[in-house]
């Protein structure tokens, strides 16, 4: 009991530092793609440190709540993959807090904001049901939803490559990565403001941005543990995935919110039920 | 390093940039634009342009204030929290240019927000844009450490 | 003496509702009510006390008497039922009210050899179903005092109709009993008919044209699926000679049960509305809001879930099993599909119940003894929160004359305590610590063996988060400039609002001892092993667990939190209207952003007309993996 709950507060301290330094990386790589020279790695705590101590604007109450109860349960979610509970109650968690930061965006009165967080429904739409069929798989090959024991199957990469697959899509769709760059407009795209974003400033939205962080870490680690024998060589397929969808979203345009729920529906239910036709061909 | 110095360097480090067109002749606004621009790069600054007034740090406006764009000029300036530094860029922002004596132009921006940093030019020249910007970020620093009650906030 | 307490507990509420319809005086009919209702409460709450389950109650004195009154209440009924369809010309009715006589005549009479069977079966499964109609249906009977006297100024009604009203309502209170707790077969059949008949009775009960010609949908709907029924009854009559539920349920060779169960699965499926059968709830949505919450969402429609988890054992492993669990699945993914193309909240409500009634009945045909465990808890959970929510939007509707959620935008201005309600019953349907989602985890981890199903139910939780949880951004939205005003709540809705609310919160904070209380005992009860354990808020199998109290600790924290920065935030922050562009943002004015509902691609009818097609095809699926 004890050592799990160091391991949950070790987990729940370092992830914040890894989420910023890759979102880091991400810009800084982001310019070496676009031929500029970029920001300092450190960027992202600058800026999250910078929003922290704003001064409060605020709409109305419940996106003070909204805010911290999204930032809480992704905490949460990565303390509890860390003491490798339940998949399937993780990816629950998670999705309670993204519901509340969808209804904090539909709250404010913004029209700017509704609109970016219809989008993220839409987007959670498109993602969630991959996350759940990913957990169905993984439970398919090892039979159980324990991560202690899913991650006892060493090398589940090989009994899962179009999950594999599906997760880097899931993480292109959370990290609001081109084409699926619907909600918030990431990009100085501004037509829609900031989206979902817009009307959550100062610590709030520094709060978000801690949380995102957070849940960015969860996913890669999803796709790390599918090399569990070794984690370092997971870690290594969970970087060069981050890295792909770096790539994806620098060559990509931004598509519609339509093309995404077909895509990624059509892509999803068939990558999983072949995937699994697979693990018991294998058998 | 301290806490404190390291939100007072984070001012400094990551302005955000607001730019607001105030009925200007898109000459500056280009070259605002320009300072994106992998030539000019202002995101080693840590500058990052967004649209949203109530993330950012820096309101950059082009152009003269008239009598119906004033109103969403204040409104945009109430919506940026504390702290923050409004930069004129070109001589139609600071003095109203050749606009001045129009019937309907107030003047420059400074008639209707105070102005921290003017960036002369017609159009400016994105090096001077540049340079006004990170003037602004370390006006920004300053006025952070003003507010002087970075404790308080932190509570 | 027990058995007499459970025939008191389904006699009391119907004699009581004869009373009712003669009093006249509307005090002494409230108190008498009342009086009733707290009666029922405590009869269900001495029932849980006092039973030794699961039990078997035989032959007391008034079993002839009993059986008689009810073989002549058949025919009467049928008769009734006949002579309504004759008056409103439903002749879909009239045609399975014959198809129901004839074949009943000729059981009643020629087949059935007159021997006594037990009179109740009581198990832990009937006493959950009892605590449900007992409590929650006198919760919405009481909240009914506040809101038909509303209903019936609003549509100015003289003279009231108010003691026709209450007497069906503890009638079919009366009646539901008499289904959970019947031993024979034909017993539950006559109560299970009284059901639909007081059904019709209440959709009719504004006696418009609409309300008329949906609730004579719902009646021949219902009639079909009790001439299903009574097929079954039949086929198990003249395969086994029994029409006692305790030697059904103690078949061990099942060579011949399969047919019947088709049959009875059918009645459970008209009966809860399923797939292609979900058009008679929708229109049963015209009928007073109290009616919706206690029928059309937390009682008669579980009458179908009741019975297919009665006879679960009977087709557990089969193939019957394995194709009503995909085409429960299917009806839970469909009528989400048709709910996010809605903005009335009463379709809504009611699309996510079929909904949810499919994903109960996908459970059963999963038919482990997790999955069971998985029915009956979302068969509880379910109960309170549905019924809590359809309050809730009775309640809005009367006070700002609009069912849609679009006008519900900014209501936590308008109307703080019952906004508040109904978002916090929103979050027991869709947030995670809550009783509904841990069985909907239950029932993922359960399914995930079986691929169409898992994939099919992982989508349409998705949907459900997604109708819900814009719904809470409409409720809740507003600025600090909005406009306040305050709210006054009639004292009866208000003591209803409120109970259920706590009893939501409570019942979910104690998942673990109320499955070890009751849920577990029922699992062993049906022969099972039992695979799921919960000790203190942890739900576990020996693939997976779930810990509900982090879950309720982190939305504790973040409460704490956000009060408190909310509270600091009074003196530094400033208030803002939301972004508009650097206009001058005015409140109610101008531009209105509406949610998205995909019209482009679900539209309500044409994706009705293939989704019917699709399910009629599972039932003759259901059939085939019936008869092979």
């Amino acid at each position: 009991m004890m050592r799990e709950i160091i391991i949950f507060v070790i987990a729940i301290a370092l992830a914040p530092f890894i989420g910023g330094f890759l979102n880091g990386i991400d810009r800084k790589l982001t310019a070496f793609i676009q031929g500029r020279y970029g920001p300092p790695v450190w960027q992202p705590f600058y800026d999250v440190i910078k929003l922290l101590y704003k001064q409060k604007i605020l709409v109305n109450d419940f996106q003070v709540f909204s805010a911290y109860i999204y930032l809480l349960t992704a905490i949460l979610s990565i303390g509890l993959f860390a003491i490798k509970a339940d998949l399937l109650m993780i990816l629950f968690v998670m999705s309670v807090g993204l519901a509340f930061y969808i209804a904090g965006a539909l709250s404010t009165k913004s029209p700017y904001s509704q609109v970016g967080a219809q989008r993220e429904l839409m987007q959670m739409l498109a993602y969630e049901p991959m996350l759940i069929f990913f957990a169905i798989a993984v439970y398919n090959v090892t039979g159980s939803f324990n991560l202690g024991q899913i991650m006892k199957h060493g090398r589940l990469l090989f009994d899962l490559p179009l999950m594999f697959i599906l997760l880097g899509l899931v993480l292109t769709i959370k990290l609001k990565k081109s084409p699926f760059d619907l909600s918030t407009s990431e990009h100085a795209h501004q037509e829609l403001v900031r989206g979902i974003l817009t009307d959550y400033s100062g610590p709030y939205l520094a709060l978000i941005h801690i949380a995102d962080w957070y849940e960015m870490i969860l996913i890669l680690a999803m796709i790390a543990i599918l090399w569990s024998q070794n984690l370092l060589i997971g870690v290594l397929i969970a970087l060069a995935t981050f890295f792909v969808d770096i790539v994806i979203d620098n060559i990509t345009a931004r598509m519609t919110v339509k093309w995404m729920l077909a895509f990624s529906w059509s892509i999803s239910i068939l990558f999983t039920i072949i995937n699994i036709a697979y693990i018991y061909f294998r058998r | 390093m301290g806490l404190k110095e390291f939100i007072e360097k984070s001012f400094k480090k990551s302005p955000w940039v607001l730019h607001y067109n105030c009925s200007s002749c898109n000459g500056c606004d280009i070259e605002i634009l320009a300072c994106m621009t992998p030539l000019y790069d202002m995101e080693r600054f840590g500058m990052v342009n967004v649209g949203n007034p109530k993330h950012a740090d820096i309101l950059v406006v082009t152009g003269t204030v008239n009598t119906k764009n004033k109103e969403v000029l204040k409104n945009i300036y109430d919506q940026m929290p504390d702290p923050k530094v409004v930069v004129a860029v070109g001589v139609c922002a600071a003095t109203g240019g050749v606009f001045r004596e129009a019937y309907n132009v107030l003047g420059g921006i400074d008639k209707v927000i105070p102005v921290d940093v003017y960036v002369p030019g017609c159009p400016a020249k994105p090096e001077a844009i540049i340079d006004g910007l990170y003037k602004a970020a370390e006006i920004l620093k300053e006025k952070y450490e003003k507010m002087g009650k970075a404790e308080e906030v932190l509570k | 003496m027990q058995s007499n307490l459970l025939l008191l507990s389904i006699l009391f509420p119907m004699v009581a509702g004869i009373i009712v319809f003669f009093l006249r005086q509307p005090s002494v009919r409230k108190g008498f009510i009342g009086v009733s209702l707290s009666v029922i409460v405590l009869l269900s709450l001495i029932i849980l006390g006092s039973l030794k389950v699961p039990d078997v109650f035989n032959s007391p004195t008034y079993y002839n008497g009993m059986d008689i009154a009810i073989k002549i209440g058949d025919f009467v009924l049928l008769l009734y039922v006949l002579y309504i369809s004759f008056k409103i010309k439903e002749w879909r009715a009239t045609f399975f009210a014959v198809l129901q006589l004839v074949p009943l005549i000729y059981f009643e009479f020629f087949m059935l050899k007159e021997e006594e069977v037990a009179v109740f079966l009581v198990d832990e499964l009937s006493i959950i179903m009892n605590l449900i109609i007992s409590i929650v249906g006198s919760l919405i009977a009481l909240y009914a005092f506040g809101y038909m006297d509303h209903h019936e100024e609003e549509k100015h009604v003289s003279p009231t109709r108010q003691p026709r009203f209450f007497a069906i309502i503890l009638v079919f209170l009366g009646a539901m009993n008499g289904v959970v707790f019947s031993n024979n077969l034909m017993w539950m059949y006559f109560f299970w008919e009284v059901t639909t008949l007081s059904s019709f009775l209440l959709i009719g009960h504004d006696q418009t044209e609409e309300t008329i010609k949906n609730a004579a949908r719902a009646l021949w709907i219902n009639m079909m699926g009790g001439f299903a029924l009574l097929l079954g009854i039949i086929f198990i009559y003249t395969n086994y000679n029994t029409v006692s539920l305790v030697d059904v349920l103690s078949i061990k060779e099942s060579a011949y049960i399969l047919l019947p169960m088709f049959f009875i699965a059918f009645a459970a499926f008209t009966k809860s509305a399923q797939m292609p059968f979900q058009s008679w709830l929708l229109g049963a949505m015209v009928a007073p809001t109290p009616v919706s919450a206690l029928l059309h969402s937390s009682t008669m429609v579980k009458a179908g879930i009741y019975i297919l988890l009665r006879f679960s054992p009977l087709f557990r492993g089969t193939m019957l099993s394995d194709f009503i669990a995909v085409y429960g699945a299917f009806t839970f993914l469909a009528t989400a599909f048709l709910a996010i193309s809605q903005s009335n909240a009463k379709r809504i409500l009611a699309y996510s119940t079929v909904s949810n009634l499919g994903l109960m009945i996908a459970s059963i045909g999963i038919n482990t003894s997790s999955a069971i465990a998985a029915a009956i808890l979302l068969l509880i959970f379910h109960a309170i929160s549905k019924a809590l929510l359809f309050l809730c939007v009775g309640t809005i509707e009367q006070h700002i004359g609009s069912r849609d959620i679009e006008d519900m935008k900014g209501l936590i201005n308008k109307m703080p305590i019952t906004a508040a309600i109904t978002f916090i019953g929103i979050l027991t349907l869709m947030a995670a610590p809550f009783g509904m989602l841990v069985s909907k985890w239950l029932i993922l981890e359960v399914a995930a063996n079986q691929i169409a199903v898992s994939v099919v139910l992982a989508i349409g939780s998705a949907l459900t988060a997604l109708y819900y949880t814009r719904w809470i951004g409409n409720l809740l939205s507003g600025t600090y400039f909005s406009k306040r005003s305050e709210e006054h709540m009639n004292v009866n809705i208000g003591i209803s609002l409120y109970s259920l609310t706590v009893l939501a919160i409570v019942l979910s904070f104690m998942i673990s001892s109320l499955y070890n209380m009751l849920v577990m005992p029922q699992i062993l009860t049906m022969k099972m092993d039992v695979a799921l354990k919960a000790a203190k808020g942890y739900l576990y199998t020996t693939s997976g667990g779930f810990m509900i109290y982090p879950i309720f600790i982190t939305i504790g924290l973040a409460i704490v939190l956000s009060l408190t920065s909310i509270r600091k935030a009074a003196k530094t922050a400033v208030k803002v209207s939301p972004y508009n562009a650097g206009l001058n943002y005015i409140e109610d004015k101008g531009f209105d952003v509406k949610n998205y509902y995909l019209t482009t691609f679900v539209t309500e009818e044409t994706l009705t007309k293939y989704f019917n097609y699709i399910s009629i095809a599972l039932i003759v699926v259901i059939l085939g993996g019936a008869i092979l």
